[in-house]
């Protein structure tokens, strides 16, 4: 069954894709601390409204995953802000996340030491986002 | 000890790259105050450091308290390490062990090993310890 992407069903399964992970679980072992994601706007992709993915991560579990405003997903410890457009080739495999940051696809804020020192956990993370069956909006046939 | 960083051609204009690696090293200062002592060591060299893959490079230029960060390669860097962005974050990853030195037996130490012998890792003047030592343990986020 697929997802509408960034929907509340996307992000329950996601969250339980993330905690099906034992990857995730032993790099994220000793993480603490929410990341926000935030989805940018792009009405010619048929996605109309910018919409936060808010992530309560803690010691290798993904304790809640819901979808957000833009301003409770600003709020996360650390942030990542990104065109809707960005965020499908990432889950999409077709963008590497932290090369995406380091070109400066993706935004980052949060201290850079610790998003460092958890790349591994991050990378997982991504590899959890493409084993969600997804609907995108700009698939879907008009 | 903060150090402060300065972009030649303006924090606007920084690369996301030349931007998060300045950030890591002030960061890291900031939260271990003796690696003041690296920056005072490496204070009149500069690095040049390219990722080939994302197709940026960038310049650090040490002077004292004050990194002063340079889109490109300029001036005759001390050093000059080429690593796709894996490798180049994964050296981030690497612990300080006994007399400040990198230590290279452990995974992420292994890593680096395992670049630089694949030559996914190249540093164009290895032996000038001098400078790499200090700049090992100014982005060490472990």
């Amino acid at each position: 069954m697929a997802y509408d992407a960034f929907s509340d069903e996307w992000a329950k399964a996601y969250k339980d894709e993330i905690n099906k992970s034992p990857v995730y679980k032993q790099a994220a072992a000793t993480w603490e601390g929410s990341v926000g994601l935030v989805v940018e706007a792009e009405p010619e992709n048929n996605f109309p409204q910018t919409t936060g993915v808010f992530l309560d991560l803690w010691h290798g579990e993904a304790r809640d995953v819901k979808i957000v405003s833009e301003a409770d997903a600003e709020n996360a410890q650390f942030v990542i802000r990104g065109p809707y457009s960005r965020w499908k080739q990432v889950a999409k495999k077709e963008l590497d996340a932290t090369k995406a940051m380091m070109q400066g696809k993706l935004k980052l804020k949060g201290d850079l030491p610790t998003i460092v020192r958890y790349t591994k956990a991050s990378q997982e993370m991504t590899e959890c986002t493409t084993r969600v069956p997804v609907i995108y909006p700009d698939e879907v046939p008009a | 000890m903060a150090i402060s960083v300065v972009f030649e051609d303006g924090e606007d204009n920084a690369s996301a790259m030349a931007s998060m690696f300045a950030g890591l090293i002030q960061a890291n200062v900031e939260q271990h105050p003796e690696r003041e002592a690296d920056m005072l060591q490496l204070s009149g060299k500069s690095v040049c450091i390219e990722v080939p893959d994302i197709e940026e490079a960038l310049t650090l230029e040490f002077l004292e308290r004050q990194l002063l960060v340079r889109n490109g390669k300029k001036g005759n860097p001390a050093v000059t390490i080429a690593a796709d962005s894996d490798v180049a974050m994964g050296m981030s990853l690497m612990k300080i062990g006994l007399a400040g030195m990198p230590v290279y037996w452990d995974g992420a130490g292994r890593d680096v090993v395992r670049a630089l012998v694949r030559r996914k890792l190249k540093i164009n003047r290895p032996w000038r310890i001098d400078v790499l030592n200090p700049l090992t343990r100014l982005f060490s986020v472990v």
